[in-house]
């Protein structure tokens, strides 16, 4: 009779190796399945598809925004185009009618990162028109220092927002089991989860986690919690503490300025600097606290007669709008400096008395603006003003 | 790149352990597979930053040279001695530059009361591990222990990716044979499920146990840069901080012995249980175990030891403590961090020298009792030093002790802790597995994963656990790896090692 063998200790680890493979690749599949249903590993090209084709799709995925955005620029090709910071993201298409435009706001943080986006979109379409976000903090070397992590910015980002889309997804898992508990039957059913909140729909795991996401505009939907405590970061330090200060403006940063101010006029697009309003608490302390004073020199020095002749001379028209009238209303605000949407309302209404602005922007409907914003201020509507209108 | 990257766990470590073994099937020569994972080694580095790259070479190349000349057999001492001086010049001059200028230009600014702006340096990762490893390595070619002349195997040697950002410290008697052995041709089933295994505990320990400790410490610090904090809370940012140094540094040398074995090549162990350590000497002998064999054969030996007086043995500890502090960053708490340790060390060796005279405090030291009251005493002494390493400057350091002694007058009502009675239980489980679970070293003992560089007694483990590829650790380990594949995924490049920053 054959006894039974004593396994070696090369089959047991064969075993614990199988063993140990099964529970893995079992769920990461599952993983896989949900990230590809829920829209998290769509390539930004689909994505946009599918908001061309349903404007009232509110998109977020963990992939980085820019993506997204230079896609639905290549679909829009729009005449006239916002790029830069958050500071912007509330600016909405109806604010620029008859214009076709769209906001790809948060695609661009300095101006080595303005210049390569431009570059990515000269590839698809030339606009007419460029507004970007222009601010005295983008000539602080630390603020560019600390958003350089952006400078290898990869427009096309390949498998590894792939991984970022599974991690997105199991993010979800670990923070908020109970959405995905309900997102189980759709997602067992073979079905694409999507929210309806509002009269908008929510797509993307990230964007139905937090309730958020780009709107068809380009602009930035914010959750209904991230809004009702928006006031309470309207405090003055939140300005010092997210937007270091110099002593002077950059000379290189200067410099990256210049070249992508040149690169937009050899291409023939108008370029618009906006520097969108900041909360008047931040902008006193810059101007009187004697400790910061120094590092408030890059706000000083952006402010001066010198750096307005500069931009003027690159062929930027700038409209520094940081002083707005009603800036010390922390209501047209989210926090120290990002207007809120009536904030950017109110300085659309303000930029209609500039001549220059006018002339540059000459079809801008802006009875209507002015109408909106009386409107806004009747109602207290301070975000979602034009709501699902694009 | 991070070993808790997605880079790493998915495309560079498999391809790089593919192409290391189908080399080594087709090529018997050791010379390819040595240069493949050198060069690999400099993918992994360079992959970071470049410009690093750059400097990693120029030190190897400049110290490999260096080790030519010094080792050359009809040199004249007084040559070799000239070019050992040299090398010890470039290397420590290189890491006074890109370590310590900005410190130093910071301290005399103080001192002549005019600030200095700072210098643009970026300091490259791991340098002090791979400046040290090659210091090292001159001393012995120049004691004559060493002369390596494969230039592929010296820049393993230095690179070797799983040592090289935070250790261990090697020592080339150690690792030059393992580079290219035949033991290192082929990938057994029984390596990869024990390498595996333990780089899955240590990608657990590091995602799942060190952040969430981080979690809970760096709010607390980061309030006590500008005020001092509930009592309750800065007991639990320093605890908790303590926990996280602790788990990170034992994960990331989990890790790293876990890849190596892969590779068939074992690295020391660089990390056993320093929290069941019952003084500090022994905590020493515990914690970055290569980092103290370098102090003490390189420094402390060097300047004399304890060949000198007693006077003079306790000025060497100050002085390579001290050093060691500063070895870990430029800045006036890490010198307060090796100061404070080098009197803990002080106390340590009187206390020592006390007890052998006076038989009855001999004697009291082998009660249980007691040995219970020295692992809390050590660990108390322990968690204060830390405050000192994770505090930004020396006011926040102040502010965190304050609040832990209730030192001053200051009312702080605003906590930072949610629920203190779970945080302590989750503080507690930290220390339980420090203190009461064993460590890698004795989990596969009879596997014999790493070096042991130093021969410790074994700690005292109330549970004893001993690893075996059976179907239940072959769950567990998938449980490990899922949950840390899944925080690594979640978590992107946001959660370097700690001692990746020295």
């Amino acid at each position: 009779m054959k006894g039974r063998t004593e396994p070696t200790v090369a089959s047991q680890s064969k075993r614990y190796l199988i063993i140990l493979a099964i529970p893995i690749v079992f769920i990461i599949g599952c993983v896989e399945y949900i990230a590809a249903l829920s829209g998290e590993s769509y390539s930004p090209q689909a994505l946009s598809e599918m908001q061309k084709a349903d404007p009232r799709l509110v998109i977020l995925t963990k992939q980085p925004y820019y993506t997204f955005k230079l896609a639905r620029y290549a679909q829009e090709k729009p005449e006239v185009v916002y790029i830069g910071t958050s500071r912007s993201v509330h600016v909405r298409s109806e604010m620029f009618k008859p214009y076709n435009f769209y906001n790809a706001s948060l695609s661009a943080w300095n101006f080595t990162q303005l210049t390569q986006f431009l570059k990515l979109m000269l590839e698809v379409h030339h606009p007419q028109m460029i507004v970007f976000s222009l601010d005295y903090f983008m000539f602080s070397h630390d603020w560019v220092r600390g958003n350089r992590k952006y400078d290898d910015f990869t427009y096309h980002p390949g498998i590894k927002s792939h991984f970022q889309a599974i991690g997105s997804v199991l993010d979800l898992c670990k923070t908020s089991p109970k959405k995905i508990r309900a997102l189980l039957p759709t997602l067992i059913a073979g079905e694409k989860p999507i929210e309806e909140t509002d009269h908008m729909r929510l797509f993307g795991m990230h964007g139905i986690h937090n309730e958020a996401g780009m709107r068809y505009d380009g602009s930035f939907l914010f959750s209904k919690g991230q809004l009702q405590s928006a006031p309470k970061l309207t405090v003055t330090e939140t300005l010092i503490q997210a937007m270091p200060g110099a002593a002077q403006m950059d000379p290189k940063e200067i410099e990256a300025m210049k070249e992508f101010a040149k690169l937009a006029r050899d291409n023939g697009i108008t370029l618009v600097g906006i520097a969108m309003p900041l909360f008047k608490g931040s902008i006193d302390y810059m101007d009187t606290n004697k400790d910061y004073w120094k590092q408030a020199g890059v706000w000083r020095e952006f402010n001066s007669p010198e750096s307005q002749q500069l931009f003027a001379e690159n062929g930027i028209h700038f409209f520094n709008m940081a002083r707005l009238k009603g800036n010390d209303d922390i209501r047209n605000f989210m926090d120290g400096y990002h207007p809120n949407e009536r904030g950017v309302l109110a300085t659309f209404v303000e930029l209609s008395a500039n001549p220059e602005f006018r002339s540059l922007f000459s079809k801008l409907e802006f009875d209507r603006i002015k109408k909106d914003y009386a409107n806004a201020l009747e109602n207290d509507q301070l975000f979602e003003i034009y709501h699902d209108k694009f | 790149m991070l070993f808790t990257q997605i880079e790493f766990l998915f495309f560079f470590f498999p391809l790089c352990l593919l192409g290391y073994f189908v080399l080594a099937r087709f090529f018997q020569n050791p010379l390819i597979r040595i240069t493949w994972l050198a060069v690999a080694s400099l993918v992994f580095y360079g992959y970071w930053d470049k410009h690093f790259l750059k400097i990693i070479l120029v030190s190897i190349v400049i110290n490999y040279a260096f080790s030519c000349f010094i080792g050359k057999r009809d040199q004249s001492l007084k040559v070799k001695r000239s070019f050992l001086t040299a090398a010890l010049l470039v290397n420590l001059g290189g890491l006074v530059y890109y370590k310590y200028a900005n410190f130093g230009l910071h301290v005399i600014g103080k001192i002549a009361g005019h600030a200095f702006d700072p210098l643009s340096i970026v300091l490259p990762l791991g340098i002090s591990f791979f400046t040290f490893t090659q210091i090292t390595y001159l001393v012995d070619v120049y004691r004559g222990q060493s002369a390596e002349k494969n230039f592929p195997k010296y820049v393993l040697f230095v690179t070797f990716f799983p040592h090289l950002i935070a250790g261990p410290i090697l020592h080339h008697s150690e690792m030059m044979p393992q580079f290219g052995a035949e033991t290192s041709r082929k990938l057994s089933y029984d390596k990869l499920a024990m390498g595996l295994t333990i780089f899955a505990i240590g990608l657990f320990k590091k995602l799942l146990i060190a952040d969430s400790f981080a979690l809970l410490a760096n709010p607390i610090f980061n309030q006590a840069i500008v005020a001092q904090v509930p009592i309750f809370d800065a007991w639990i940012a320093a605890l908790s901080y303590s926990l996280q140094i602790y788990f990170d540094f034992s994960a990331y040398s989990d890790m790293a012995i876990g890849i190596s074995i892969l590779f068939g090549i074992r690295l020391p162990f660089n990390f056993d249980s320093p929290y069941k350590s019952r003084s500090i000497i022994e905590f020493w002998r515990r914690w970055h175990i290569s980092l103290s064999r370098f102090l003490r054969d390189y420094l402390y030996f060097e300047l004399g030891g304890n060949r000198k007086g007693t006077l003079a043995r306790y000025g060497n500890l100050m002085i390579t403590m001290v050093l060691g502090g500063l070895w870990h960053g430029a800045g006036i708490t890490y010198l307060l961090w090796g100061t404070l340790h080098g009197l803990y060390l002080m106390v340590n060796h009187g206390w020592r020298n006390l007890c052998k005279k006076v038989p009855a405090l001999l004697h009291m030291s082998d009660k249980a009792f007691w040995k219970v009251g020295m692992l809390l005493f050590t660990q108390l002494m322990v968690v204060i030093a830390w405050v000192f390493f994770k505090a930004e400057h020396f006011r926040n350091a102040r502010n965190m002790l304050y609040s832990m002694f209730h030192i001053g007058s200051k009312k702080v009502e605003q906590t930072f802790t949610n629920d203190i009675g779970l945080t302590f239980l989750f503080i507690f489980a930290g220390y339980f597995i420090c203190m009461a679970l064993p460590n890698i070293k004795d989990m596969f003992k009879e596997h014999n994963p790493g070096l042991e560089i130093y021969k410790n007694d074994q700690a005292s483990t109330l549970v004893q656990l001993r690893w075996t590829p059976t179907v239940t650790w072959a769950v567990i380990t998938a449980v490990f790896l899922l949950l840390g594949i899944s925080m690594s995924l979640i978590m992107g490049d946001r959660s370097p090692f700690l001692y990746f920053q020295f």
